[in-house]
């Protein structure tokens, strides 16, 4: 089954963001930026694209989907 | 306090007063007549906290686990009206349920169902928010 891997975390640091920042600008609870980063919650595609869009980055960049090794 | 917990707190915390409230319907005296009062006053107590939190935000994750809480909820009240309406005609063999106050059993019974419906929907929201 596909997981979700995201370079949310490493973009995020790199424009020295907080999760609290990032979720207000994008309009979500810290919590689910949290769950997105750690690979917990697979985002709708609007959100994909807000993320994407406050990294300057394609969704591509931000999202992919690997298959499992399990 | 975050939302996920006032929204777990308020629906369980509803939940319990709303078994509480027709818990204590069963019993005829000003006692409980005072304590069902007070459970009825805390539900309201309880809503506005819920709708509040609510208000306060629009977030995918809350609206999806909520909403997949509620579905689960009603899947399992389902199943227990299911049970009940295979039981009720079981009642009719004890002997003294021919004077057993049926509207006034079965207006209270509402509450309870209402209670665990919202107990239910408290307790798996949170389970899904902590996955």
């Amino acid at each position: 089954m596909p997981v979700l891997k995201t370079r949310m975390y490493e973009f995020r640091k790199a424009l020295n963001l907080q999760q609290a920042e990032l979720a207000e600008m994008v309009g979500v609870r810290r919590e689910t930026i949290g769950k997105l980063e750690n690979g917990r919650y697979n985002p709708s595609l609007k959100l994909a694209m807000d993320i994407a869009k406050v990294f300057n980055k394609t969704v591509e960049e931000v999202f992919t989907f690997e298959d499992d090794e399990d | 306090m975050s939302v996920k917990t006032q929204i777990f707190l308020a629906k369980t915390f509803a939940g319990l007063c709303w078994i509480g409230a027709g818990v204590s319907g069963y019993f005829d005296s000003v006692f409980t007549d005072v304590l069902q009062i007070i459970f009825l006053a805390s539900v309201v107590i309880a809503l506005i906290v819920l709708v509040k939190a609510k208000r306060e935000i629009y977030d995918e994750m809350f609206l999806e686990n909520y909403q997949h809480a509620q579905a689960k909820t009603e899947d399992v009240m389902h199943g227990v009206f299911c049970i009940a309406t295979v039981l009720t005609p079981f009642l009719k063999l004890v002997p003294s349920s021919a004077s057993w106050d049926w509207p006034l059993i079965m207006a209270w019974t509402f509450f309870v169902i209402l209670g665990i419906q919202n107990l239910i929907t408290g307790i798996l929201f949170w389970k899904y928010e902590e996955a």
